[in-house]
This record gives C-alpha cells, structure tokens and sequence, in this order.
C-alpha cells in the first residue's frame, strides 16, 4: 500500500533512502469525504498530508485561497507552528498519505535542505498570504490616509456667536461640529456641547459659544495614517479629531463612524453627499466612492445582487441629482431622464459604460438642449462613467429627443430587423425612467410593446440576437472532444458573452413578447413564471445561474480594475479556476444551454 | 429472409453506427461465402471516401451550425446574409439529394417524361413567391398555421394544420428514407431492413443530439455540394460525347428499350389527368411545405429578399438541369454495361428495373462510372449527408408541430411550459425516427421522385388551399377552413392509397382503386370547393365577424402594416 508513495516528489526527494524507508514505514491512508474538513484553521495536525487522489480546497473563510491535487502536501504550518492558517476541505472523495508529525519534525531536525524547503514553503506562503490581504480589511483601514476617510467640512464661527447661532449653522452644513474662532486661538464646539449645556446646565440659548467650547483641539494632519488617528483618539478619549491641512488650517474632522465607514463600507453616506453635492466637483467625489463600496462590499462578502442594487440605486441617485444641476428649466419641465441597459436592470457593478438618455414631452429651446447634452455626458466622462460604444448616451441627438420622434426611430428599428437595431431596442427596452417626467417612457414603451407584441418575425429576429455569442459547455465530454482538436478549447471564458447576455437577452425578449414592464432580469423571470413560461424550479435555476455569473464577472471585474486593464474585463480562464468553482460554471451554463435550447424552439432561430 | 448464421452475427456489429468499414468487411466475408447473388463485391474505396466526406460534411455543416460570430461585439454584431447567400441556402433548402436521385431515375427509366418532376419543381418556386412569400413577411408570419390563424380560430385552425404537417412531413421522409437507404445497402451490401434501420437510428442519433439546425450556413453548404457534385458527373458525362447533347441523346435513343419513346411525352399524352395532377401538387405544394416559408425571413429587407429569390430560381433551374442530363448520362453509361445489373428470372437482364439497387440509384452507379471508386464514394457521402440534413429538417418541423401547435396552443392554450414543450418535441422526433422506419421499408420499390410528388400533393391539397383562401377570400371561415382542409387531407391520403403505388405495389392487390397517380387534380378541387361551400354556408355570428376583420388582414397581408391579427373574440 505505501510502495505507491512517490519519493521524487519534492520535498521528500530530498531525503535518503533511509529515511523514505523511515516515512514509508510509518506512513497510513486517510480517506476523505466530500466536504469534508480535513484541518480547519487555527488547529494544530498530527500529520502531514500528501494527497494521492482527489482535491483539497485552500479557504480562508470563505475565500478560496487555492486548490490542492496529488502530489501536494499539507499544512505544514499546522504541523511546524501548531495552528493551520486555512480551512482544508476535501471537495472531492479524497485519498491522503498520512505523515506522522513526529517524523516530519525529526526528518526537519537531520535533513537541512529537507528543512529549508520546508520553510521555505511555509514563508512563502505566508508571504503570498499577507500580500493578497495587504489590501484587504482592518489592514487596509489602519493604512489609509486621513484625507481618505474625513468627511465634514471645516465650518468656521465666531467665539461671541451665540450657541443658537452655532445650533443653525450646523444643521445647515449637516455637521457635528464646528471650529472656534476666538482671538489668536481656535477651539472646537461640539453638537453635544450644545446639548450639555442647553439641557444640563440651562445655559440661555444666547450665552456665547466660546463659553462651551474647548480650546485643546486634538488635531492630526491629513496625510497622517488612520492608525495615528485612531492612536490619537484613543489616547485622548475623543471621538472626534480635527484634520489639519498641509498648510497648517482646519480641513475638517475625522469622526470614529468615518473610520468604521472604511472598515464596513460607507454606502449609507453616500446618499447625504449626494444630496449635499453643490456642484460637479462634490458630485464626482460620491460617484467615485460609489465605485470604490463596490470592492469594498464584495470584500466584505455582500452577495453578487445586493451588491448591484446598492450600487444601482447610488447611481440613479447620482444620475438624478446631476440633472437636477444641469438641466435647465425648460429641460427638467419637460424631460424625462432615462437610463436604460445594464443601469436601467439595475445589474451593473463595476462601470463599463453608460447608457442614458433624454425623453422630452416638446421641443425645447435647442442651444440649451445642446449645452445639456455635452454638459451632461461630459459630467458623467468625468465621474469615470466609459463612454458607450453603441453611442447611446444624451450626447447623442439620437437619444436625446422628443417623444413622438423617438417613437419613430423605435418603429424604423423595429422594421430594420439588423442587429445593431435590434440591439437599440434591447437597451431601449431596460431602460427606466430616472428623473422627469415617467409618462413619457411609459408612453414609448407602450408603443413599442404595441409594435411588437404578436409579430412572431419581428420578435424572431430580435431574438435571434442571442445566437451572437455561443454558451460553451464546460463538461467532461467538450474537453475531451477539445483535446483531440474537436471545438474550440476553452481557455478563456468572456462570462458575460456566453452566460450573462443569453439569460438577459433572453428574459428581456420573452418579456416584450408578454408586454412584462420590470426590467430587472430576476424580477422579469418570476413574472415569466408567474405567467406559466418557466416551471418554478427552472426559474430559480436560471436567476441563481445569472447571479454566479454576475459574481464571477464581479470578481474578475474588480481584478482587471486593479489591473488597470478593462479591456478583459469578463474573462475568466476556467484552468484557473477550483474544481469546485468549474463545477458551480459548468452547472450555470448547463442551465444557460438548456434554455437556449428552449429559447430557440419557441422563437424558431433554428432557421436563420 | 436468406441469412447465414455468420451473417446474423455480423450484421448486429456493423448496426452499430456505421462502426467502421472493418465491421462491413467482416460483415462481407462472411456473405460472401453463401455467394449472394444480388449483392457486388464491397467497394473499399469508395467506402472509405464515403467516410471520409459523411465525416467531413456533417463536421463542415456541425461547425457552420454552432458558429457565432464570436468575435463580435455587442454593438456592433453585424454582418448579415446577402442576397446571393440567402438564394444558396434557398436553393439548399428546395434541391433535396432525394429529388437528385429520383429525378435522374426516373430520366433513366422514362425519358423525357422524367423531365416534369424538374419543371414541376421549379415552376412551383415562383408560385411560392408570387401568391404566398411577400404576403407572409407583411403578415410577419413564419407558418401557415400562423398565418391562417390570423382572423381564424386558431386553436382549430391549428388541429388541421398540425394534421397536415405530419402527414406531409411522413411522406417526404419516406422519399428521403428509401434514398438513404438504398444508397447503404448499395454501398455496404447490406439487408435494405438494417440499412432503413441504421438511416432512421442515425436520423434520431443526430436529432436527439440537438443535430444539425436548419440554418442559413448548413443550407448554403449543401447547395454547394449538391451543385458541385452534379456539376462534375454532367460534365464528365457531356465531355464523353465531346460537348454535344445531341450525340448523347442519340445513344440514349440506341441504347434504351424504349427507343425513341424516351425522346416524347409518353405518360404525359397516354394518361394526362395523371400528369396535370402530378404538375398541379409540384407547382402549389411548395408553399404548404412546413420548412421552406421560414427562408423568407433570414434576410433583414424585402429587397433582399427578392433577390434571394433571383439567384435560388437560377441555382434550381441549373440543378435540375444537370439532373436531367444525368439521367440520359446514366441511360448511355449503365444500360451498355451488364455489371450494374442482375439478372432476373432467366437470366433475363431488364435494362431499367433491373438495375442494382433500383433506378433511384442511376445516379449513384453513373458516379461509378464516370468518376471510379472514389467519385463514388463522394457523390453517395454528399448525398447521404444532405438527405441527413433533411430528414433531420423534416423531423424538427414534425416535431414543432405536435410541440408548438398541438401541445402549446391547442392543449395548454398558450400557457405552455417551454421546458414541457422542448422535452415533448424530442419525444414527438424518436416516434417520428421509428414510424420513418417503418414507411421507408414499406415502400422500398418506390422512386423517391414520385413519394416526393405524393408529399407535395398531400400540401398542395391542404395546406396551400387553407393558405390562399385565408388570405385572398374575405368570405373564408374558420369551419369552412378546417372542413375543406381536412376533405383535402383526408382524400389526397386516401386516393394515394388507393392508387397503384400503394394498393397495388405495395400492398399487393390486383388492380387499383383509384386509376391516377397522383390525386391532386381531385383532392385539391374538393379541398377548394369544400371551403367555399363550407365558409358559405356558415352564417354564424363568428363566421361574420370573421368576414369582417378580413379588410384589416388584407391591407396588412399588402403592405404591412397594421396590427399582429385581428383575432375575432
């Protein structure tokens, strides 16, 4: 049984042939079950593990860190310094050869290079450990910079204000506190001062702030680290710090929920600075944070859909408010601001591109529309918004334009029948109204359901629009057929070409073919069920399926973000993948694939 | 059955799809002892090309299939298919390798007479254009179930088009099931049972596999090869007599027991309500064919569409053209030659039927016999290949219609499931696999031709009634609709069966019941009249609101305009 133990396999090739017979001699066979945890983290081991058959998952909570096959031995970690760094889970039946501790540590003690390999595998995998966390978490919190974090302004009063007046002032700033301009010195004054003295020591409204505020203003600078912030604070029982500028002012405070922001994500304050946002400038800061919660929530582990809905819900806030900056009178009084594709669904994470337009009940003066038009675009360029291939932006006259106009184009696209106008309708029809005036996208809308609804051809050829990219198929016998030269090998997967958009184009057809409104994907698959198209269970199959694969694409967004590459955004390279990652894949687009089947039988696509 | 117990147990290995030409030999050798008198010598050549291009065709079209256009974008996805391709894949869709092999049969065995299969195709081609094609894109329609069931009833509607469907479809697999057929047995030297046997397991192989969709690409490459692979045998057989028609004609006119009758109408003056009848189902039976309307609607505009239909009118009339020719090729190359024959009673060699394999196989031997082994095994791959793309069509049309028109709309009344419907429409294709079997070894001594011809009669007499009535008759009604449909049905099946293809050499009786050939003239006539009279007749409420809402279709069937139907509620 133990003559199968191989002794090339490094690190074992370095030991004599006495000791393989010493490992050989006292080695056993564990068997694990799927799932199985073999040593879960924190735990020391008995032995060292050399699988011989099967997969061993590397997690670290639930991240997978990495998968071990045959040959791979471990943890040595929980072997040398008593405490595995990972979980070690079994995701297929799994045959180990078992390396009793004792023995390893004695071989550690006699053979040098048989040691040295051994550490140095444990140092480097600590080292690679801590990079991928560099970035991640507390750490990450306690290394950034105060100017990352600090969120009030520094508003100035003066010492003889009275605390009614320093009362106002601060709710119109929406601050907690303020600076204190008193003579030569500068003290801070605090809405629960206010309240102390209101409340507990009945001082009159009138008595002046200076009277309440106190002049030892713990102060970091704005370059300074988190870490000395919060070593600041705790050393001063504060919870609340004044941030000093480069050139020796007030720039504003740092609280401690601004520091639990960056820990936790700040999504609930991105709205108030929305809100607050008096120009451009203030804008764009929330629609970069908005952007950056995106890898902080996914960090955290917030599911694939929560994390869109969030994300989707600050953009609209964001694309509202700068309409409201923007746009006019005559615009805001008869427009009707939308946004449509991905946005419109409410399924975009990372930003790719934007698509938006402008509805508008007349005609409006045409040097502001103009102006409007590159203004808003050129705002949302500037956010960090890609420009859209497809041109659909407000920019564009196209898309920018009174109702019945539109309704036009509509109805020429619709007769068109090529692709590129089947693919306007497509994005035409998420979309949602953002700001304005609803009734006028209502009223598109319901032209071109009316346009399409029963026209079997029409609806044929913009369906057909899901045979553009093929689902590949991720199984056993596609490989097989792939490594005699059989079909394309898969070594790259665009995730959004082969899984998201037939599920999505999918939906989207079958929705206008039953005059369904929502635009979200999920919510356009209940009502598919709803209304007898799908059995329940398949519905469910196809929503989890598009949200693995939204995660998959999330999670390789975020890496090409890093990357500074977004060109390959949608990639993934299934070898790179876990086996039990393929796994969860090739089930998605098993589903995937079923339903085109479906898909191409109801709308009869086997012809074109 | 005249089988050695060798052979009984080679046979069963050599079912297994087509494993290899090792099995067939084995196979052979083991029949060779028993010194089978109808059976050649197994032609390991032209096996072996066979392979190769079945193998080759169906990876081409298997790849023309599942190509995407990959590397396009979303915005820009593009790229769309030109007149010329489109009139290809039309071409590719009409000229089946059935109508190939029948038609040069039947040319070989009759003459000119052989030639009103190829005008009778080709005139129905602009029939389809002229009355039906432009009509149905205007309407938006892909099927005449959809398109009668604009102002019609259409769960009833619907019953009689499903009906009609299957009944069509089974007659034209039959045609392509003899052609395949006979093309194994000739080529392995096989039983004509396991060779039926072995086509239809294969047509459900390659259906239940998801199988090779109908599209534009598969079409197109099927053209090609039809067309290559005439064009070769034509003029290799033209060149053999220097460039000059005449000179074959004359060696034809030499060489076939007929003599000069092949150079003149013979059928057509002896038995001319045959002939018009047979001219009748070939010209209005095209439009009630389930796959060839969807053609129409590949192309993005009616400008390409019309010139789509330019170039497949050219590619068919050049196609049946060649057939032509391969025929009278076949009659001066085979009849000259006793190997392609066996020798009946007495040893007696009939120039026409005693053919090897039939006179669905002239073609077949006449690649032999201009091109050798290999040119064989070529021209039996393309046709066998192509015959697969068919039958496979075919089966998903037939399929379609119990899943979409009887399942979806008739029994679930458009709440159908679609996952229900896909597994249904599976089934309906294995059920349709085995009762192709069973038709394609029932009517072995048919000439694929003819069955062909019955297929377009049994449409041209249901069909393609209910279609143009539907759409040009403002006084069609539901009841009368389905009435006269179903009288054309119903009497175009039962007048084929009582003809002598089927009553006499089929089912062995005497003499036939009906006296024609084809029943178009007669089934057609009471499938029209029966909807007149019917629609007529029909004086209630819905008959008149259907009569009303016609004038809404009629401006949209001309210009396209207007609402998706006009359903009468």
């Amino acid at each position: 049984m133990t003559a199968g133990f191989d002794a090339h396999n490094p690190p074992f090739d370095r030991l004599t042939q006495q000791e393989i017979e010493e490992v050989r001699a006292a080695l056993d066979i564990g068997y694990f079950a799927p799932g199985e945890v073999i040593i879960a983290a924190g735990r020391s081991a008995e032995a060292l593990h050399v699988v011989i058959k099967g997969a061993v998952e590397v997690r670290e909570g639930e991240a997978l860190q990495d998968v071990l096959g045959p040959h791979d031995s471990f943890d040595s970690r929980a072997l040398v310094h008593g405490a595995a760094g990972e979980d070690f889970r079994a995701t297929e039946e799994t045959l180990c050869f078992l390396i009793p501790g004792e023995i390893v540590r004695r071989l550690i003690a006699r053979n040098g290079g048989f040691a040295a390999f051994f550490y140095s595998e444990v140092s480097r995998k600590l080292d690679a450990f801590a990079d991928a966390h560099r970035t991640d978490g507390v750490e990450s919190v306690l290394r950034a910079r105060v100017r990352d974090a600090a969120r009030g302004r520094a508003v100035f009063i003066d010492g003889g204000a009275t605390m009614e007046a320093a009362g106002r002032m601060m709710s119109e700033a929406d601050i907690n506190a303020l600076f204190v301009r008193d003579g030569g010195r500068t003290g801070v004054v605090t809405g629960m001062n206010l309240s102390k003295a209101a409340v507990l020591r009945r001082l009159p409204l009138e008595t002046p702030v200076r009277e309440i505020s106190h002049f030892d203003v713990v102060a970091v600078d704005a370059d300074d680290f988190i870490f000395d912030a919060l070593l600041a604070m705790t050393r001063h029982d504060k919870r609340r710090v004044a941030v000093r500028d480069p050139a020796g002012g007030f720039a504003g405070f740092l609280e401690d929920i601004d520091i639990l922001g960056l820990v936790a994500g700040n999504s609930q304050l991105i709205p108030g600075r929305i809100d607050r946002a008096r120009g451009l400038e203030e804008l764009g800061i929330a629609a970069r944070q908005i952007q950056e919660q995106v890898e902080r929530l996914h960090r955290q582990g917030v599911k694939v859909e929560a994390i869109a809905e969030i994300t989707s819900d600050l953009n609209r806030r964001l694309f509202v408010k700068l309409f409201e900056l923007l746009a006019p009178p005559p615009i805001r009084e008869a427009g009707c601001l939308l946004i449509m594709g991905s946005e419109g669904r409410g399924e975009q994470t990372v930003r790719t591109d934007q698509d938006n337009g402008l509805l508008l009940a007349g005609p409006v003066p045409e040097t502001e529309l103009r102006m409007f038009r590159e203004g808003f675009s050129g705002a949302l360029l500037g956010f960090g918004f890609p420009p859209c291939p497809g041109n659909v932006m407000v920019s564009n006259p196209l898309w920018s334009q009174p109702v019945d106009g539109l309704v036009r184009q509509l109805r020429h696209w619709v007769l068109d029948r090529t692709p590129e106008a089947a693919m306007n309708l497509a994005i035409f029809f998420d979309a949602v109204a953002a700001a304005g005036r609803p009734e006028l996208l209502a009223e598109a809308k319901g032209a071109l359901i009316a346009l399409m609804r029963g026209e079997q051809a029409l609806l044929a050829r913009f369906a057909n629009l899901i045979e553009t990219f093929a689902t590949p198929s991720l199984g056993m016998l596609s490989s097989i057929m792939a490594g005699v030269g059989l079909g394309a090998a898969a070594d790259e997967i665009d995730i959004k070409k082969a899984g998201i958009f037939p599920i999505v184009h999918g939906m989207r057809t079958m929705a206008m073919d039953r005059g369904i409104l929502a635009t979200p994907t999920a919510t356009r698959i209940e009502a598919l069920v709803e209304a007898g198209a799908f059995e329940a269970e398949f519905g469910r199959e196809l929503i989890s399926s598009l949200r693995v694969f939204m995660a998959y694409r999330l999670r390789s967004q975020l890496a090409a973000v890093r990357r500074g590459d977004v060109s390959r955004e949608a990639l993934v390279r299934p070898a790179a993948l876990s086996t039990a990652d393929r796994d969860i894949l090739r089930d998605a687009f098993r589903i995937v694939r079923q339903f085109r089947e479906s898909f191409r039988n109801r709308y009869r696509l086997g012809s074109f | 059955m005249r089988l050695g117990p060798g052979r009984r147990f080679a046979l069963p290995l050599a079912v297994t799809l087509l494993g290899g030409a090792g099995a067939f030999s084995a196979a052979w050798a083991a029949g060779a002892v028993e010194g089978a008198v109808d059976r050649q010598g197994l032609n390991l050549a032209a096996i072996g090309m066979f392979f190769l291009f079945v193998v080759g065709t169906l990876w081409i079209t298997w790849r023309a299939a599942a190509q995407t256009k990959s590397a396009a974008d979303f915005y820009a996805a593009g790229g769309g298919i030109t007149g010329f391709q489109n009139g290809l894949a039309i071409a590719g869709d009409y000229m089946s390798a059935a109508s190939f092999l029948g038609i040069s049969g039947l040319v070989f065995a009759t003459g000119f007479d052989g030639l009103i299969y190829s005008i009778g195709f080709l005139v129905g081609w602009p029939i389809v254009l002229f009355l039906v094609a432009e009509r149905l894109r205007n309407l938006g329609k892909f099927t005449f179930a959809d398109v009668a069931s604009f102002r019609l009833d259409q769960t009833r509607i619907r019953i009689l088009s499903a009906t009609g469907t299957l009944v069509v479809v089974a007659f034209y697999l039959i045609a392509q099931m003899v052609g395949a057929g006979k093309l194994i047995q000739l080529l392995f030297g096989l039983d004509y049972l396991y060779a039926v046997v072995i086509v239809g397991a294969l047509m459900i192989v390659y259906v239940a596999f998801g199988g090779m969709k109908a599209t534009t690409w598969v079409q197109i490459i099927k053209a090609c090869l039809l067309l290559g692979g005439a064009t070769f045998m034509s003029l290799a057989v033209l060149w053999h007599f220097g460039f000059n028609p005449e000179a074959m004609f004359a060696e034809a006119v030499q060489v076939h027991p007929k003599g000069d009758a092949i150079m003149a109408p013979g059928g057509l003056v002896s038995d001319p309500v045959s002939a018009i009848s047979l001219g009748l189902a070939l010209m209005f039976g095209t439009a009630g064919l389930p796959h060839i309307l969807m053609r129409f609607f590949t192309v993005s505009d009616a400008q390409a569409a019309r010139k789509s239909v330019f170039y497949a009118t050219g590619f068919i009339a050049y196609f049946y053209i060649l057939t032509f020719i391969i025929g009278f090729g076949a009659i001066t190359f085979l009849m000259t030659d006793p190997s392609y024959y066996t020798a009946g009673a007495g040893g007696v060699i009939n120039k026409v039927t005693g053919l090897l394999g039939g006179t669905n196989m002239a073609a077949v031997h006449l690649a032999n016999a201009v091109g050798g082994s290999l040119f064989l095994g070529f021209i039996s791959a393309v046709a066998f290949a192509t015959i697969l793309a068919v039958v496979a069509g075919l089966t998903l049309s037939g399929a379609s219609a119990v899943s979409h028109d009887l399942y979806a709309e008739v029994i679930a009344r458009g709440r159908a499931n679609e996952q229900k419907e896909v597994r249904l429409s599976k089934i309906t294709a294995v059920v349709i696999g085995i009762v192709a079997i069973i038709l394609g070894y029932v009517f072995e001594n048919q000439n694929v031709a003819f069955m062909v011809g019955l297929a377009f009669a049994v449409a041209a007499s249901c069909n393609f009634p209910v279609l143009l009535m539907s759409t040009m008759w403002k006084g069609c009604t539901t009841s009368g609709a389905l009435v006269g449909g179903f009288l054309g049905l119903v009497s175009a099946v039962v007048m084929v069966v009582l003809s002598k293809a089927v009553w006499v050499q089929t089912l062995g009786y005497a003499q036939p019941i009906f006296p024609y050939d084809n029943p178009a003239l007669f089934s057609m006539t009471i499938a029209f009249v029966g909807i007149w009279l019917v629609s007529k007749l029909d004086s209630t409420a819905r008959a008149r609101a259907e009569v009303a809402s016609f004038d809404a279709q009629y401006v949209r069937s001309e210009t396209g305009i207007g609402a998706a139907s006009a359903h009468v509620h």
